[in-house]
């Protein structure tokens, strides 16, 4: 039964009967076993899913991840099978939901308190301990110009240049949403560390001119100036836009993280979790966005950091065997799509770099993005499903793509045409399920 | 914040240009702003600084022929108000209580001047005052043993940190002089 029959059912019901107190009860009795019912059966149909998913508008009945994350001690595989399958719900749900899988949250709900107390406390003092403040420190013989290796002042100018191409890439960050430029409610915890952005920006100083008037009157006159940037006035200490929270965390991530660095496009990674946790609509969730963030960031990026990491592209774990990952699969999924992109020598650097390095953050819209990293997330073999995506994604363009020669095919997968992310997905298991089940007989016919 | 204070190079007038020791210090990319005291004398010279910072400010000094140069410029730095000229104008040159008088007309909190090619930073009835000499070591009419100076500024909330640098003897020597904000 679909929801429009449920609706125009309920609705002959309650003209016949007044809707009474006990009836109402009944029928959250009802749905609450619904969800019973759909915590105990992940493998139900994805259309009985869709289904309750249309039902939770109301209020008063939790979606299927609110359950699981609702318990005492958390199930994870359940939480990852119905994200897959449903994906999540509103930013409080989600934000949750994100932090358990990517393996923030212990999932024992008794913990949650104290670890998040350590955690958090343990991330202010790295941006305590890691950002240099030379001119706060009293080291005798240290000065600004100073070419002695020990020198704070030196070590401080040194971290400038990474700073420097944080602070371009953090700016620049989703300027189709006005999110990042807007002034943050929780700006940095430490004092005295200063503003990383004024560390590398060069505001041309305010400044008053003593001129005469043609009265012969001397006075101090304002010099106009271009002023660029000035989305949030400077000298206002307590203003901090979000972008330059995300700026601070990737900083302090490339300071703990030596070998690594900070790597261009991590800021696109960093985006989408920041986004999600400082819209939490609840309040305690909110506040702590940043340390939050960090740990998140942190625990993908052991995931999916060697990647970005230049060493390692020609080894067996680096982008290019990722790529070759890809075309194998899709060569077993489409050998005709495959055949045809060798064809024309379209390379997978040529898009696929982008695609999976980046979590495909560049190719959507950020509310589509979040969607779609509810279910890459929630992969149990993680970023497996990512491969089954690229695929999909390729395989939707098909048509347009046999068609095309080199250099439209090229713009085309890489000014990806605006699809359903949800069309995508659906696709992407179909053709996740399709290998799978060639996988079998080819090994049951050995 | 850093900031770069120097003056009075009268290049190439009396001297050639800065010293190595000097130049291999001002690297690009430390400093983010200079204040000039003026009598840079060229265009070349003012070429230079504008490498070191993008932002320049010069004051006009008696020996400077660009005519867009102020005579007195105020700037604000953080929580402090700067205040620039070339020290030419007051009589007698360098004297402290003609500098106060300039500080109290422009109310400022830092007085940068020049002319007098001596390095000075003191502290006076609650003021910060500041001369940092002749980055060139150029002569003066009253002295012809001028040793090479300037002075680089760290400005962070209410604190102000003066390092004074000297090339005494083909050696740079650094001095810390420090003025809070009251």
């Amino acid at each position: 039964m679909d929801f429009k029959s449920l609706f125009n059912k309920s609705r002959s019901m309650d003209a016949k009967h007044p809707p009474t107190p006990k009836r109402k009860l009944q029928r959250s009795h009802t749905f609450s076993s619904g969800d019973e019912l759909c915590r105990k059966d992940v493998s139900q149909s994805p259309k009985e899913m869709s289904h309750k998913k249309r039902l939770s508008f109301n209020k008063h009945i939790k979606s299927p991840v609110e359950t699981v994350i609702s318990d005492e001690e958390i199930d994870l595989s359940l939480l990852n099978k119905i994200c897959f399958t449903s994906g999540v719900e509103g930013h409080a749900t989600r934000s949750v939901a994100w932090k358990l899988m990517l393996g923030y949250l212990p999932l024992k709900k008794d913990t949650w308190d104290t670890k998040l107390k350590t955690v958090r406390q343990t991330y202010w003092s790295f941006v305590q301990d890691l950002v240099i403040n030379p001119g706060a420190i009293q080291a005798p013989g240290d000065h600004p110009l100073s070419q002695d290796t020990a020198s704070n002042w030196k070590s401080f100018f040194e971290e400038n240049k990474v700073l420097q191409q944080i602070n371009y890439d953090s700016r620049r960050l989703y300027p189709d949403i006005s999110f990042f430029q807007l002034r943050t409610e929780y700006p940095c915890a430490v004092e005295g560390i200063g503003k990383l952005r004024e560390r590398v920006e060069n505001d041309n100083l305010e400044t008053l001119e003593v001129k005469e008037s043609r009265k012969g009157i001397q006075n101090l006159l304002k010099q106009k100036q271009g002023e660029l940037f000035k989305s949030i006035s400077v000298n206002e200490k307590a203003n901090e836009a979000h972008w330059e929270v995300v700026e601070r965390i990737l900083f302090i991530y490339a300071k703990i993280n030596k070998g690594l660095g900070y790597v261009q496009g991590m800021n696109e990674i960093i985006g989408p979790i920041y986004y999600v946790f400082g819209n939490d609509p609840n309040l305690e969730w909110r506040q702590h966005a940043e340390p939050d963030t960090f740990y998140c960031f942190t625990n993908l990026m052991s995931e999916i950091g060697d990647n970005f990491c230049k060493s390692m592209d020609h080894t067996q774990y680096g982008i290019q065997a990722m790529m070759t990952k890809l075309m194998t699969k899709l060569n077993r999924g489409d050998p005709e799509l495959h055949a045809n992109l060798i064809e024309k020598n379209i390379d997978p650097h040529y898009f696929s770099f982008r695609w999976i390095t980046l979590l495909l953050s560049q190719e959507f819209f950020l509310p589509d993005l979040i969607e779609l990293w509810d279910v890459l997330f929630s992969d149990e073999i993680r970023f497996e499903f990512l491969y089954d995506i690229c695929c999909a994604m390729l395989i939707i363009q098909r048509k347009a793509i046999i068609e095309a020669d080199f250099g439209n095919t090229i713009k085309l997968l890489q000014h990806y045409p605006e699809t359903p992310v949800t069309k995508i997905a659906h696709l992407a298991v179909e053709f996740r399920d399709c290998l799978m089940s060639k996988r079998k007989k080819s090994s049951r016919s050995t | 914040m850093l900031v770069l204070i120097i003056g009075d190079l009268h290049i190439p007038y009396r001297e050639a240009g800065i010293a190595m020791k000097f130049k291999s210090l001002l690297m690009p990319g430390k400093i983010q702003h200079v204040l000039c005291t003026g009598n840079l004398c060229s265009r070349e010279t003012f070429d230079y600084l504008k490498s070191l910072a993008t932002d320049v400010h010069v004051v006009k000094g008696d020996f400077d022929d660009n005519i867009s140069y102020p005579e007195q410029k105020v700037v604000s730095v953080g929580n402090f108000r700067i205040g620039l000229l070339h020290g030419h104008q007051l009589v007698p040159w360098g004297d402290h209580e003609s500098l106060s008088l300039v500080q109290r007309q422009l109310d400022v909190d830092i007085l940068v001047s020049g002319h007098t090619h001596k390095l000075e930073a003191f502290e006076n009835e609650g003021k910060f005052y500041l001369n940092p000499g002749s980055a060139t070591g150029a002569y003066s009419p009253l002295d012809s043993a001028v040793i090479p100076s300037f002075v680089v500024m760290d400005i962070q909330q209410n604190l102000a940190t003066a390092y004074t640098y000297r090339l005494v003897n083909d050696d740079v020597k650094v001095e810390k002089v420090e003025y809070r904000r009251a």
